[in-house]
């Protein structure tokens, strides 16, 4: 399965107003439940907190993955967003975060681990993250995943 | 002295050859280039380098223009490993217009790292002697070097044409089409190629990779299952099979493919990698998924996918471990 599969328009912020990672987070979850794929979302919220308590998902490098599975999601689905200006996610390497990857996945599947593999290899093969940085729109913004997708499959 | 029906080489003023019983005449002044150079021949025939290469200087000495032991005395040099008198004994040679020693003056520019030097000397032998395939075959690997795809696959071309059934030639074309983005182009050449040589493992594997970029998920599968059929246990066809059944849902079956890949190139980080995937997606085997993940971060130990699943399939273990 495709990054560009399960990332839907509707689910990409450019420019996202938030102050902080839980609202940051809340505001991705609320785009996912407009797109159909979160049944409860409170519920995946809880999830998501909850494994950002255990271990933070900022990666480095400015970037974020928060991920959780919950009974509450309906499909495996990603949220995608662009900071208006970078957030504290306590990452590992302590710099703010400019982009953020949300992945949820049903409860008892593991595709999310697909997924987060998936971007992980696309961020640190190719340009993406320096090219999201640069989208100026959602459309943009899945060419330029595509682009970088078919990259993979020829390498 | 070299006998005159075996040539052998044997000590001056030995009177038989120790080897066929010739009699072995003293050489008159008028035999000595002959004689030193069938001695030269022989030694080199014998591995012989260094005496050989003496052997060509004596002949050197005598006839400078010896355009033939010129390139001897050059081959000799690569065969030792010395390209720098290599290049400069078979440069002089070529001077001659002798097409094998441009053949040989382009090799050793090759294995010295003068790509654009190579391909002007191949260049020279090709067009001094067509027959001379290996100088075109020479031509297109040092463009390919420097990077020249306009260059590698004109040289190419021009092999196809000569050689209408050699499947080579339409195999790197193929290669070159698809480096250029031409895929359809590439996928014509390299069905040319396994159209001379069914058997032409790397064609058939890299006819799958082009289908592929294409979108033609089905096509490589075929072009997969059937390298498979022709060389079972071919590690490259299990992976991509079992990365092209992942994506389609067919997750055991992907499994069956990877634990083959992985077996086949233990060595390989991504087998390792894409199984370890698998089995949590698929079966949510923790244990085993760290288990390869482990593996493929002890051939890689700094990607930072892997890193980064690891510590994601730690915490979960870590979790189940909590909740049991």
């Amino acid at each position: 399965m495709s990054l560009l599969e399960i990332l839907d328009e509707r689910c990409v912020a450019l420019d996202l107003d938030s102050s902080d990672k839980h609202e940051a987070i809340s505001k991705l979850l609320e785009m996912l439940a407009s797109a159909g794929a979160l049944s409860e979302k409170d519920d995946v919220l809880q999830a998501v907190l909850e494994r950002e308590r255990q271990m933070s998902t900022g990666i480095g490098g400015g970037v974020a993955i928060p991920h959780a599975q919950s009974k509450g999601v309906s499909r495996l689905a990603v949220a995608l967003a662009r900071p208006k200006t970078p957030i504290d996610f306590e990452a590992i390497d302590g710099k703010p975060v400019s982009l953020i990857f949300l992945i949820v996945g049903p409860e008892e599947r593991g595709g999310y681990v697909r997924i987060l593999a998936r971007i992980s290899r696309l961020l640190y093969t190719g340009d993406l993250q320096k090219k999201l940085l640069r989208a100026r729109t959602s459309d943009e913004v899945l060419r330029i995943i595509d682009a970088e997708e078919e990259k993979l499959k020829v390498t | 002295m070299v006998c005159p029906s075996c040539h052998s080489v044997h000590p001056d003023g030995t009177r038989y050859c120790s080897h066929c019983g010739t009699y072995l005449e003293e050489p008159s002044p008028s035999s000595t280039l002959r004689e030193t150079w069938l001695q030269a021949l022989a030694l080199l025939h014998d591995g012989e380098l260094e005496k050989s290469s003496r052997r060509l200087r004596d002949v050197l000495a005598l006839e400078p223009s010896h355009a033939v032991a010129r390139t001897y005395l050059g081959l000799a040099h690569l065969a030792a490993g010395d390209l720098a008198e290599a290049s400069e004994e078979l440069r002089k040679a070529s001077e001659s217009g002798l097409p094998l020693s441009c053949l040989f003056l382009g090799m050793a520019r090759r294995a010295s790292g003068d790509p654009a030097g190579a391909v002007a000397a191949f260049r020279r032998a090709a067009a001094q002697a067509p027959p001379l395939r290996f100088a075109l075959h020479g031509e297109a690997g040092a463009g390919l070097d420097l990077d020249n795809l306009s260059a590698a696959a004109s040289a190419y071309e021009k092999l196809a044409e000569i050689d209408p059934e050699n499947a080579v030639p339409h195999f790197w074309l193929g290669v070159i089409h698809r480096r250029r983005g031409r895929l359809d182009d590439a996928e014509a050449s390299l069905e040319r190629a396994l159209g001379r040589d069914p058997d032409f493992n790397e064609a058939r594997l890299l006819i799958g990779e082009v289908r592929l970029a294409q979108g033609n998920g089905r096509g490589a599968q075929d072009a997969f299952e059937e390298l498979l059929a022709r060389t079972p246990g071919d590690g490259r066809a299990h992976y991509r099979l079992g990365m092209i059944l992942a994506e389609t849902g067919r997750g055991e079956e992907a499994i069956r493919h990877m634990e083959s890949a992985v077996v086949a190139r233990p060595e390989h980080f991504e087998p390792h990698f894409q199984l370890a995937l698998l089995y949590y997606s698929e079966r949510q085997d923790l244990e085993r998924a760290l288990g390869e993940l482990e593996t493929a971060l002890a051939i890689e130990p700094n990607d930072p996918a892997a890193n980064l699943i690891l510590s994601e399939l730690r915490f979960l273990g870590g979790r189940a471990g909590t909740q049991s």
